[in-house]
């Protein structure tokens, strides 16, 4: 047994930062375990030496976990999948003789966190809309339960809104604020619980290398107590947009749209038999002649002046009433040199710049240019 | 024969292939779907047709994930994929402003590939024709994708993944979001019915169609092994000129080391 680290899921957003900084850093421990070679397209400049490995399959992913004292999974599947993938890497941990697995779940198990000062070890919340959050649930409990056996330590972290350069977090609301469709709910007061992709990496180096046991249920996210407000304000000011044009919107509760809400019709068994015998150009012309009617509808104002895109998830995430404490994970791992928020923002403007999410399209402040 | 792009991945293979069709006789085209598109077939006519006026410059960025279920990891290595995304993405983007703009001449290349690996990111700066302007590709970050270009009468937009709509505006008024109207032939007859494409695949069905076409009707191809010979040369000079691209978001170590570790750097 080496000091071998699996990082399973390392083709996403999290695992590629895991192993760039790493890379970087000459720590060579890193073992990335991915389903697809498609997976090596995000880390294709570091060529890293990986082994093939299913979540699914116990067999194939114990191989895969051989020499490692660690795995970290952080696999990003189908909602189906989260609860019986975390079964068979727990299955697979234990044949391959694995120390330690650190699991990613994910603040979303405590919904709009209605608590404040959480423990960390209180269970996810039940029932919530969000299929994905639910499953992550479930895989908690099941995780739970295997706590108290001997043989492989257990560690689930429940990260927030993981962001930084390249984050969905923050490639999605730089698209709103400059599409004009950025909204804040309730002026922005909701709780916003975010965790920088440096400091969710340093949390988990933090837990790999602890030499106790790291055995538990441990809430991570940044250090400042933020408010969507500041957020959105932070990132339209980096992308050069004027943060007195986010919408206000007012939505105590959630409602569908007309079309979401005929959504049962798709459900019925006739409905379904007529459309297996549809060709698929027809469907696909049938989809596009409703989507140019809707188009035309939406008058040359909306595109002008467009209103709010008010997602559910997003209506959701800015109904938050507290940030989840993480002084639990701080006093048993410790914690230094964390990302602060206006570091992070100076970061994550930079990046939205070099990647286009300027109001200027031509922006290239970011950019070398030619000699 | 229809082959997909790349031609090739080094000019000198690219040419002997374009030598050997025109010695034979025989059609080689080269799958560039995008040429099917009816947005971009009708933003180049936009073009063609000054409605965009002088002093063209332009911007195409495309980033996203790699989706394409490969069953090995030779897209990823250089001695089997020639290169990473530039090759990969930035042949269809090339020839696209080829498309619409005219002849591509490199200016300045920059990638992230350490010397084991492939460019995840690749930056290049060009001029198309008369245009001036620069391609954004990556495989590890979704950018504010899509082709946006000005001059001094109006400007266009192609937004990536929409083959049927552009977005045009004339001077600095608003934007109007068109429906492109091209239509493509659906047989091999002489006088076939036409069909607006209504989906990727459809257009890869008119592509193979015209294939068909031009060998047996004689009528043209968009892209024969000649056409595609300058858009592997510049991404052939690229990958030879390339120097670190700086990613001034990270820690001023991790952008110290990545510089060093560039495929290009002799150290």
């Amino acid at each position: 047994m080496n000091d071998r680290i699996a990082i399973l899921g390392a083709g996403g957003f999290l695992g590629a930062r895991l192993l760039e900084r790493s890379h970087l850093r000459g720590d060579q421990r890193f073992v990335p375990i991915l389903r697809y070679p498609r997976g090596l397209a995000k880390l294709s400049r570091l060529a890293p030496a990986w082994r093939f490995g299913d979540a699914s399959k116990p067999d194939e992913l114990a191989n895969a976990f051989r020499d490692c004292r660690v795995v970290v999974n952080l696999t990003t599947g189908a909602d189906d999948r989260i609860l019986p993938d975390t079964v068979a890497i727990v299955e697979a941990c234990l044949k391959a003789g694995v120390k330690r697995l650190i699991h990613m779940s994910s603040a979303s198990v405590y919904g709009q966190v209605p608590t404040p000062n959480l423990p960390d070890d209180a269970p996810p919340l039940p029932d919530l809309w969000m299929k994905y959050a639910r499953e992550k649930g479930r895989a908690e409990t099941h995780l739970g339960g295997l706590m108290r056996n001997r043989g492989l330590e257990i560690t689930v972290l429940r990260p927030g809104m993981i962001w930084g350069p390249g984050s969905i977090w923050l490639s999605g609301p730089a698209e709103a604020l400059r599409s004009g469709t950025a909204f804040l709910l309730g002026g922005g007061r909701g709780v916003c619980n975010l965790i920088h992709v440096d400091n969710l990496s340093d949390d988990i180096l933090g837990v790999a290398d602890y030499e106790g046991d790291s055995t538990g249920f441990f809430h991570s996210a940044d250090d400042e107590d933020l408010d969507w407000k500041r957020f959105l304000t932070a990132l339209a000011i980096e992308i050069r947009v004027d943060p007195s044009g986010i919408h206000e919107v007012e939505m105590p509760t959630w409602s569908e749209g007309w079309t979401k809400g005929l959504g049962f019709i798709k459900d019925h068994s006739w409905a379904k038999a007529v459309k297996r015998r549809m060709s698929k150009e027809f469907k696909l012309r049938v989809k596009r002649q409703l989507r140019e009617m809707r188009e035309s509808w939406s008058s040359e104002q909306d595109q002008r002046r467009p209103g709010p895109v008010v997602s559910k998830v997003m209506w959701w995430n800015q109904g938050t009433h507290h940030r989840l404490p993480t002084t639990a994970f701080a006093s048993k791992f410790g914690r230094t040199g964390r990302m602060s928020f206006e570091d992070g923002v100076a970061r994550s403007g930079r990046w939205l710049r070099f990647a286009g999410f300027s109001v200027d399209p031509f922006d290239c402040s970011e950019l070398p240019g030619p000699a | 024969m229809l082959c997909e792009k790349p031609l090739a991945t080094s000019l000198d293979e690219a040419k002997e292939m374009a030598a050997v069709s025109e010695a034979t006789g025989r059609i080689l085209a080269v799958g560039m779907s995008r040429r099917f598109f009816p947005s971009v077939s009708e933003a180049a006519a936009l073009v063609r047709n000054g409605k965009l006026g002088d002093n063209l410059e332009f911007v195409c960025r495309e980033g996203g994930g790699y989706g394409w279920p490969v069953a090995t990891d030779g897209p990823f290595k250089r001695q089997s994929s020639g290169g990473g995304v530039l090759i990969d993405r930035g042949v269809h983007v090339l020839d696209t402003l080829q498309a619409l703009l005219g002849e591509p001449t490199l200016e300045a290349s920059f990638d992230d590939s350490f010397k084991e690996g492939v460019e995840a990111n690749s930056l290049i700066w060009l001029r198309c024709g008369s245009a001036r302007g620069f391609v954004q590709l990556s495989w590890e970050n979704s950018y504010c994708n899509g082709l946006v270009i000005r001059g001094d009468a109006g400007a266009l937009r192609l937004d990536s993944g929409d083959h049927l709509h552009y977005w045009h505006r004339s001077g600095n008024g608003d934007w109007c979001r068109v429906r492109a109207r091209q239509k493509w032939p659906q047989g091999v007859e002489k006088r076939s019915a036409t069909d607006l494409p209504e989906s990727y695949e459809s257009c890869i069905y008119f592509e193979i169609v015209q294939v068909l076409r031009s060998i047996h009707l004689g009528e043209s191809y968009p892209v024969l092994a000649k056409d595609a010979l300058k858009v592997i040369g510049v991404i052939e000079e690229s990958y030879k000129t390339a120097k670190p691209l700086p990613a001034k978001w990270l820690p001023d170590s991790e952008q110290r080391i990545r510089s060093e570790r560039h495929w290009r750097n002799p150290q």
